[in-house]
């Protein structure tokens, strides 16, 4: 057999090797992120440092990895959501209860079949918990770990399960020789600190709640800084407020406000000072749970173990729910990997696509007009209608008219086509009213022609002036962004035309304005000799004397940057080969996915700009480097520049990452502004991309931008390469031609 | 100071000559172009001498942009190159963000070569050899389809090369004030031009995404496109009706008048050809007839040529000989001729000294050094005496004259440029005799 029919048998062999592998890596994460779970951790390292902590006490390792496999095992059979037990969603509760099983009964039998039945209750459990809380979108916690436990207590007198010295004393005061010198070594309170991090996965011994403190550290530095902050919260209450009896009251305090401060400072709420104060708020209330929840539940003879946590965070979370706006602090949006990426993402998303109201507004003309009075102006745009805006057209002579400017047809503007800001309904069309003559105003009838557009509840736009007899639309009829509805006149309180549009919460002509922002908006500015530099600005509210005008969408840069669904790209960096393929969402939003590791970019490609919406995933992925190479294009025929802003964080080396989170939660330096061109080379398009920031803002012969980017598209093939420079050092990805070729677009 | 010497002559007396807000008003003296002295120029690079304004070229070309985009919402700039395809001048336009429209292989590859991507190309013309063709269409040129015989060389080469270009057909049609060039492309009222279309989508070799159509050229009636444009945008719809057809450009050609005026002309440039924006109103009102929304209406394509162009030009131009003709008129001999200046066949240039002329005006005519009758470069204009030596300058004469010249009993002149930074240099130089001979050869046997 000669080599060249050799290699698709290999290739085979290889590809089926791969999938048993894969099946393994899939089982060994949900067994892994079954651990990290309690910490609102995805992560390997983390799960295994966990379960470092509870091999501590190898009775408790034993039982508690024996529920977890179980449980997914069960989990399996069932065939419940495969996503979630991949995740480790239907693990975490059972390994609290193999966890809590050793802990507190003794012996192996009937412990072991009592337990492995205790399993199955808890992966039941978990998946009724899921479903009915999951429907008002509140996580189920480890309520399904709190019944199944209590059921055991309960039952315990009839299933001859018999009590350890957990039980009974949960805390007794030998730890073995470790814990007994910690103390001497430690100061207090920090032994009890970790052990009340370790009786979490009940082991209250200093040496697992050290693991179990990496463990959280190596997850996110924000959420250490919430736990430490509880703790001590719980320290100082207890000094000066309650008082406590002595020993275990204070690790279940510690354990439950941690995991309390945890999941609303940094997993529920994007980190910011006001999630602290929230989590603040929330240790508190969950302390007073605590305390309160002693006595009652000793009556019915449980220890509040993690309840109040429970109940505390999930009453918060709902009432947090039932606010009116979403402000500070800002409820997650995603499912990110860590508080520290959720904070670089709302950082980036804030920065990158930071929006006034729920929709975007173009200019309401086309081709590029004059601001001649912003808000605040200071002809008409006062008080209730401050946030009004007049646009005007100068001529190349920077005259706002030809001629001798003493008709109205002199003028620039007028006649030209006054358009849609954004979609929606005509609701009101004022019309008859005649143009003035120029110097003359009709404060009768102070807006003149005026068409009213509906866009959301609650926001409406205006355009006003208008040229009589010139509207096109009629109420009721329902328009498209740019769509001509009428041409600029000089009618009402104008005495030379020009258009007036505001934004207001009625239809009511005349209302009170509300504040305007226009997206993509193309500002121009004279740059000596003669040469015009162009940008495009992500949202602008226009100033006096800007020179503005919307994308003019060029088809052919359009179909250079156009993504073809099904397109499949193959490119290599690091020697290592990564396909990526295009494909549409559920919901409708197209995707960029590696086929080879965990990265997905999400994008959207409109009429007259493609926008990266996300990337999430590996560091490594092509995908990384096309979203920082092109984070967004528009179609501009005219080249214009442009600024976006990529998250610092994707590109540092980790132990600076690590350091940098530390401080983020206080507020941290933007990300980094790049700024993007375009230009045609060939039959391609070349964008670059520079930082404004320098590399070293020290030694001017450094003077390097600390990230700059290079992306080739070619005209039918899509991106050829790819390069990205942040602090000297250089990534690339190439495209391999031969790989996608039955990808490949006819060319156009 | 003295008074230079001017020749007695008797001249008829004319009644408002001298109305200073009529004609006589061009003849104030030029001295600088761009700020740049026209003696430093002609000191520098010769006479004659084509002088190119930059500033103008770039304002021109943005009071189009700005008077069609503030009235439609997609629009490309072609810069035909057969109107003037210097070097300089077409980079002045592609660094606006001109597209290229082409006519022939030469010009293609001009423009190639200038880094105009090959499919930012538009290609027009009755004459596209196929190698060229094919060439052209695998970088993804935009071809216009003349003829029949053309649509069918295309679907070879699509079916050849395994591609499925995009292309557009050229259209000619009536409207009530042009009768249109009716020898190029296919004819609308006719219905030829739906037999193209339906020729297209039926071999499906090719998608048609594009409706080309030139008027003429020097169209003064606005209204002319008006109506072309209406009609393109109504045989649109019925492509979309009829095949489903999206047609993504509606390419109106050339045509806009300059400021140059036509020997028939009656009324003076300034009131006869209209403003950029009157072009935009009539064609933008004609294409609103399209029915799509306003992220699917077609980019509107111009190839506007001389009206770009023209004003930007000018033509320096020394006295060498003062003459009586018979019939009274005075003759004056300048160094270019028709054979530099090509359009003054057709067009009364404006013609403006470089100093105050004293003495009284009378009825001259501006014959070249060449030695043949035709050579009048300009018809009969009232003009005071010259001297010898004394410039003259030509304005609007950008459009077609560096292109259509010949090299005939003289040197072709040195083209420059005056920059918007007020710097000056060689768009072309001058011919010398290496560069006419380079070209010969003498066969081998003769001695
Ligand atoms: C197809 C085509 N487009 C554009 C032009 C340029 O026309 P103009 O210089 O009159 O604007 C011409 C000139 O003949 C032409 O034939």
């Amino acid at each position: 057999m000669d080599a060249v029919s050799a290699a698709p048998a290999l290739g085979a062999v290889a590809e089926e090797r791969n999938a048993t592998w894969d099946g393994a890596l899939v089982a060994f994460d949900s067994v892994a992120r079954s651990y990290s779970s309690i910490l609102f951790s995805r992560s390997r390292g983390v799960g295994l440092l966990l379960g470092a902590a509870t091999l501590t006490s190898p009775r408790i390792f034993a039982f508690g990895l024996g529920a977890v496999v179980w449980a997914n095992l069960v989990a399996r059979l069932l065939r419940l959501d495969a996503r979630a037990l991949a995740d480790g969603q239907f693990g975490y509760n059972a390994l609290l209860v193999g966890l809590g099983t050793a802990a507190t009964f003794t012996g192996n039998m009937p412990t072991i079949p009592v337990l492995a039945l205790a399993v199955v209750g808890a992966v039941l459990l978990t998946a009724a918990f899921r479903a009915s809380l999951g429907a008002s979108g509140l996580p189920s916690l480890s309520l399904p770990f709190l019944a199944v436990y209590y059921l055991l207590l309960s039952a315990s007198p009839l299933t001859h399960l018999a009590y350890g010295a957990y039980a009974i004393d949960p805390w007794p005061g030998d730890y073995g020789a470790f814990t007994s010198l910690a103390p001497a070594l430690l100061p207090e309170p920090i032994p009890l600190f970790l052990r009340s991090l370790g009786s979490l996965f009940f082991v209250p011994r200093v040496d697992a709640g050290l693991l179990v403190l990496a463990a959280l550290v190596l997850h996110s530095r924000i959420a250490a800084l919430l736990a430490g902050a509880a703790f001590g919260a719980v320290l100082l209450l207890d000094q000066h407020v309650l008082s406590l009896p002595e020993g275990a009251m204070l690790h279940v305090l510690g354990y439950n406000t941690m995991l309390t401060a945890i999941a609303l400072g940094s997993v529920w709420f994007v980190p910011s000072r006001s999630a602290l104060g929230l989590a603040l708020v929330g240790v508190l209330l969950c302390v007073m749970v605590t305390v309160g929840s002693m006595a009652p539940l000793a009556r019915v003879g449980v220890p509040p173990m993690i309840l109040p946590f429970n109940v505390t965070a999930i009453l918060m979370l709902y009432a947090m729910r039932q606010r009116t706006s979403d402000g500070a602090p800002k409820a997650s949006f995603s499912l990110a990997d860590s508080p520290e990426a959720l904070v670089a993402e709302h950082r980036s998303r804030t920065a990158r696509f930071f929006a006034l109201h729920p929709l975007r507004f173009r200019l309401p003309f086309r081709g590029t007009w004059i601001c001649t009075q912003g808000n605040d102006g200071q002809h008409t745009h006062r008080d209730a209608w401050r946030h009004g805006l007049d646009f005007e057209v100068r001529g190349r002579d920077g005259e706002l008219f030809s001629g001798a400017g003493a008709e109205a047809r002199d003028f620039h503007a007028y006649g030209l086509p006054v358009v849609a800001a954004a979609d929606g309904v005509v609701a009101k069309v004022v019309d008859g009213i005649p143009d003035n003559a120029i110097g003359r105003m009709d404060l009768v009838h102070n807006w003149g022609n005026v068409v009213v557009l509906y866009h959301a509840p609650g926001l409406y736009s205006v355009v006003a002036h208008l040229k009589p007899s010139s509207i096109k639309v009629k109420e009721g009829q329902s328009v498209r962004a740019g769509e001509a509805l009428a041409a600029c006149g000089t009618s009402g309180r104008s005495p030379t035309p020009h258009l007036h549009f505001q934004l207001q919460a009625t239809a009511i002509v005349g209302a009170p304005t509300l504040p305007v922002h226009f997206h993509h908006v193309v500002v121009t500015r004279e740059n000596g000799e003669n040469r015009e530099a162009r940008e495009v600005v992500r949202e602008l509210c226009p100033a006096q004397g800007d020179a503005l005008r919307a994308i003019e969408p060029d088809s052919g840069i359009a179909d250079l940057l156009h993504v073809p669904l099904g397109a499949a790209w193959t490119f290599e960096s690091d020697g290592r080969r990564e396909t990526v393929r295009s494909d549409v969402g559920l919901l409708g939003e197209l995707h960029l996915r590696s086929v080879e590791r965990p990265a997905d970019l999400t994008f959207e490609e409109g009429d007259s700009l493609l926008v990266v919406l996300d990337v999430a995933g590996r560091r490594t992925s092509a995908l990384q480097l096309l979203c920082a190479a092109m984070p967004r294009a528009p179609f501009d025929a005219a080249l214009p520049t442009w600024t976006d802003v990529l998250p610092r964080q994707r590109f540092r080396a980790w132990p600076l990452r690590l350091l940098a989170d530390l401080v983020a939660l206080f507020g941290e330096r933007a990300g980094i502004e790049v700024r993007y061109s375009m230009r045609r080379e060939g039959a391609g398009l070349v964008i670059v991309g520079e930082s404004i920031e320098r590399r070293s803002r020290r030694s001017p012969r450094d003077d390097h931008p600390l990230l700059s980017t290079r992306l080739e598209v070619e005209r039918g093939v899509g991106p050829t390469a790819i390069e990205v420079t942040y602090a000297g050092v250089t990534r690339r990805a190439t495209r391999i031609l031969s790989f996608d070729s039955s990808s490949r677009r006819s060319p156009s | 100071m003295k008074t230079p010497y001017e020749r007695p002559a008797i001249v008829r007396h004319a009644m408002g000559m001298m109305n200073k807000l009529g004609r006589a008003l061009a003849q104030r003296p030029m001295t600088h172009i761009d700020g740049v002295a026209i003696e430093d120029l002609v000191a520098r690079y010769g006479s004659p001498l084509f002088v190119f304004s930059e500033r103008t070229l770039v304002e021109r070309y943005r009071e189009l942009h700005d008077a069609f985009s503030r009235r439609w919402p997609k629009l490309r700039i072609a810069w035909s190159y057969k109107t003037n395809y210097l070097s300089g001048v077409c980079k002045t336009f592609h660094q606006e963000g001109a597209w290229a429209e082409v006519v022939s292989p030469f010009e293609w590859e001009k423009a190639v070569h200038l880094g105009v991507a090959p499919d930012h190309v538009h290609w027009n013309g009755p004459f596209k050899p196929e190698e060229a063709l094919e060439r052209a269409l695998v970088a993804g040129t935009m071809v216009h389809i003349d003829h029949f015989d053309e649509l069918a060389s295309i679907e070879r080469i699509a079916a050849r090369r395994g591609i499925r270009p995009k292309v557009a057909i050229r259209i000619n049609l009536t409207t009530d004030t042009v009768q249109g060039w009716s020898r190029f492309g296919f004819n609308l009222e006719s219905g030829q031009a739906r037999d193209a279309a339906l020729r297209i989508v039926a071999g499906d070799r090719m998608e048609l995404v594009g409706l080309h159509c030139h008027l003429g050229t020097f169209i003064q009636e606005a209204d002319a496109y008006r109506q072309a444009a209406r009609k393109l945008a109504l045989f649109a719809n019925e492509l979309r009706a009829t095949h489903g057809t999206r047609i993504t450009f509606i390419d109106l050609g050339g045509g806009f008048a300059s400021q140059n005026a036509l020997k028939a002309q009656y009324l003076p440039s300034e009131q006869a050809t209209p403003p950029f924006s009157r072009y935009a109103e009539a064609i933008a009102d004609g294409l609103s007839a399209i029915d799509a929304p306003p992220s699917e209406l077609p980019t509107l394509v111009l190839e506007t040529g001389r009206a770009l162009v023209d004003e930007a030009g000018h033509l320096i131009t020394s006295v060498i000989a003062n003459k009586r003709l018979p019939d009274g008129r005075r003759g004056l001999v300048v160094d270019a001729g028709v054979n530099v200046l090509f359009t003054s066949f057709w067009y009364r240039h404006d013609v403006v000294p470089t100093r105050e002329l004293r003495g009284m005006p009378e009825p001259t005519v501006i014959y070249g050094p060449l030695c043949m009758n035709i050579d009048e470069i300009r018809e009969t204009m009232q003009l005071p005496p010259l001297s010898v030596g004394d410039r003259l300058v030509l304005r609007n004469v950008g459009a077609y004259n560096v292109t259509q010249w010949m090299q005939f009993i003289t040197y072709r002149p040195a083209v420059v440029m005056v920059g918007s930074n007020g710097k000056h240099a060689l768009l072309r130089r001058a011919e010398a005799l290496e560069d006419v001979i380079a070209l010969e050869e003498v066969p081998a046997w003769m001695p």
